[in-house]
């Protein structure tokens, strides 16, 4: 028993050493910014620096459109696969897994040969055109991580007899889809949310190459100009991800609905 | 023209044909039970029935509309799953008030039906509570309120009792059939409990491999099976070979004869098949037991009101025999020789034809 006990605490011990060191060196190091004595002076510079809000607010609302777009495009398919052509899912599956495949770079690419300014759609000349085309790259991107969100979702409901059970009641397919299968899988809907939000919040290739104001690049100007700073703020966005974690853990948490 | 009218229904999966040909008419208020073995097609009717499954052929008509074409939502009946199938995320309130809610009813009247429902179903403190926190009984009654509040026109019920035990079962199998009583309201109930079907049906569809054998009330057709399926699916029955010797009803088995409490139609001369109930047959004269055929007891099981005998005829084709009550005092040895009695009317000439095959 004791010596269970204690395998158990050197185990926890390990990993805890493993993923709470490095955050620590990190953090040494960005309170060394005045010579002499620990400060937090590099986290001040970061957050007085109006560029932290502002990228990060954009990214934040990227985040935002792109879960949106995501899920209404998402949701209704794989709800679709799942009821009418359940032999689909697998290749459907196999689609929204390409974005892992592809690196974000060619897609990028790709979207600027095809939305450039001498093309027929030339989105990249206006900012809007250029905003809208991140957003979708962005839902590209987290294609992945919401199908599966989503699709564990349905797994763990009887979709096929809530929605015949609702349908005899008189509902709409729409209806059936707001009314009984969203709520039901409201968790899994808020876990593909974080973790697309985190994603896009540290995105760089797509908002550097489509040349938005986003937070990614922002990290990367400072790690490539400062010392200090760039641990700082390594640190927030680290706070900030495990704190979206933190909240699909509570939110998770609660079984009942509302 | 009766409320339900199903007319020449067929569905096939791919190749697999899941209902051969199916017709059968409801009248309203009345209770039906489509009974059969595992596969035999008796989910897909009902599917076919709520419109969620299209048939390949045929029509489904309710009330007089023809609903064979329209989508579920539109044809105002109330199905009951297995599963339960209640909303998870709703209390027992929102799982009833949800087709209220659906077609728009005014608040005041969804409060005033779910009342009424929960009180209906016995259920009357537990409104606010989520399906989890029910029983597997308490939920099938409240999948049961929430099909009813909507006032359906047809209840549909697949095997709405096989996921609770055994006590359970039979408490709610009498509690659903005195509140359809009490709605009058038309109901097919899918089994493949043979009891259950009995017990509550007003009518009893037994089906087997797509196709129907038999549509009778259960006493028709406990009693005069149509087809050696029927005969030994519902109950118990010897069924055996026989020859057709006349049309005033007189048959043959083995040489011995043997005569039918009716005269036949059509028919003459031939082999055929009959059943003959276990329990119709006793080892000793009584009257009116005009049919007799020698047997050699095989063994006898001794069961308390009943004593089972199973018997050899004509030295090779076994059948049973139930002693019941006073007969089971003194039992026969294995190995006696012996005399089966039994009335003509306990007779019955099967069809050749047993699709089941
Ligand atoms: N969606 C489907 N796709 C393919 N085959 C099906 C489908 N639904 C039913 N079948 C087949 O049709 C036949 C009849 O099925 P059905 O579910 O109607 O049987 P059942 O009488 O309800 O059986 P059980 O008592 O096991 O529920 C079965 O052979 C089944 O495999
Ligand atoms: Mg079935």
């Amino acid at each position: 028993m004791s010596a269970r006990g204690l395998a158990r605490g050197v185990i926890i011990a390990f990993g805890a050493t493993y993923l709470l060191l490095p955050l620590a060196g990190v953090l040494e190091f960005a309170m060394r910014m005045r010579r002499g004595v620990y400060s937090f002076d590099a986290f001040f510079t970061v957050f007085e620096d109006h560029r932290f809000g502002d990228t990060f607010l954009y990214s934040t609302v990227m985040a935002l459109v792109t879960v949106l777009i995501g899920m209404l495009i998402v949701l209704p398919a794989a709800y679709a696969v799942r009821l009418h052509a359940p032999r689909l899912r697998a290749t459907v599956e196999f689609v929204t897994l390409l974005p892992l495949v592809v690196p974000a770079i060619v897609i990028v690419f790709g979207y600027v040969r095809l939305y450039g300014s001498d093309s027929w759609l030339p989105l990249t000349d206006s900012d809007f055109g250029a905003d809208a085309l991140l957003a979708f790259g962005y839902v590209t991107l987290s294609l992945p991580y919401i199908y599966r969100s989503v699709d564990a979702g349905l797994s763990s409901m009887d979709v096929r007899t809530l929605s015949e059970a609702a349908e005899s009641l008189g509902a709409r397919p729409v209806t059936v889809l707001l009314r009984v299968v969203l709520p039901n899988i409201r968790t899994s809907i808020l876990s593909g949310a974080f973790l697309t939000a985190a994603i896009v919040l540290g995105e760089f290739t797509f908002a550097s190459l489509l040349d938005r104001p986003a937070f990614g690049p922002f990290m990367q100007l400072l790690g490539a100009s400062r010392a200090y700073e760039p641990a700082a703020l390594s640190l927030v966005a680290f706070a900030f991800t495990w704190g979206l974690m933190a909240l699909i853990g509570a939110i998770g948490g609660r079984r009942k609905g509302t | 023209m009766s409320f339900l009218s199903v007319r020449g229904v067929k569905k096939a999966f791919g190749p697999a044909v899941a209902v051969q040909d199916f017709s059968l008419d409801a009248e309203r208020g009345e209770f039906v039970s489509l009974l059969g073995p595992s596969g035999c097609g008796k989910t897909t009717v009902l599917r076919m029935i709520a419109g969620f499954e299209k048939p390949d052929a045929g029509s489904v008509v309710i009330d007089g509309e023809d609903v064979t074409h329209l989508p579920t939502r539109a044809r105002r009946i109330g199905m009951v799953f297995q599963s339960y199938a209640l909303f998870p995320n709703l209390t027992v309130e929102g799982n009833i008030a949800f087709g209220l809610k659906v077609a728009g009813v005014a608040k005041a009247e969804i409060a005033a039906r779910v009342k009424e429902m929960l009180e209906l179903i016995g259920l009357p403190k537990l409104g606010g509570r989520y399906p989890v926190e029910l029983s597997g009984g308490q939920q099938q009654r409240v999948a049961l309120a929430r099909a009813i509040a909507i006032r359906p026109r047809i209840l549909l019920l697949d095997e709405p009792l096989s996921a609770l035990d055994a006590k359970i079962r039979v408490s709610l199998r009498e509690e659903l059939r005195a509140i359809q009583r009490e709605l009058g309201i038309t109901a097919i109930f899918v089994t493949h409990d043979q009891e259950e079907a009995l017990a509550l049906s007003h009518r009893v569809v037994v089906m087997s491999a797509g196709w129907v054998e038999q549509i009778g009330t259960p006493p028709e057709v406990y009693h005069t099976p149509r087809t050696p399926f029927v005969a030994t699916f519902v109950g118990t029955a010897n069924v055996l070979p026989c020859r057709i010797e006349d049309v005033a009803g007189r048959l043959s088995f083995h040489g011995a004869p043997l005569a039918l409490d009716h005269a036949l139609t059509g028919v003459t001369g031939g082999e055929a098949m009959m059943a003959l109930r276990p329990e119709a047959i006793a080892l000793a004269p009584f009257e009116g037991a005009t049919n007799r055929l020698d047997a050699t007891v095989r063994d006898v099981t001794f069961l308390g009101p009943v004593a089972r005998v199973r018997v050899v005829l004509a030295g090779e084709i076994e059948a049973l025999v139930d002693l019941h009550g006073e007969a089971t005092r003194i039992l026969p040895e294995p190995g006696s020789a012996s005399v089966l009695y039994f009335r003509p009317e306990s007779l019955q000439l099967l069809d050749r034809r047993d699709r089941a095959g």
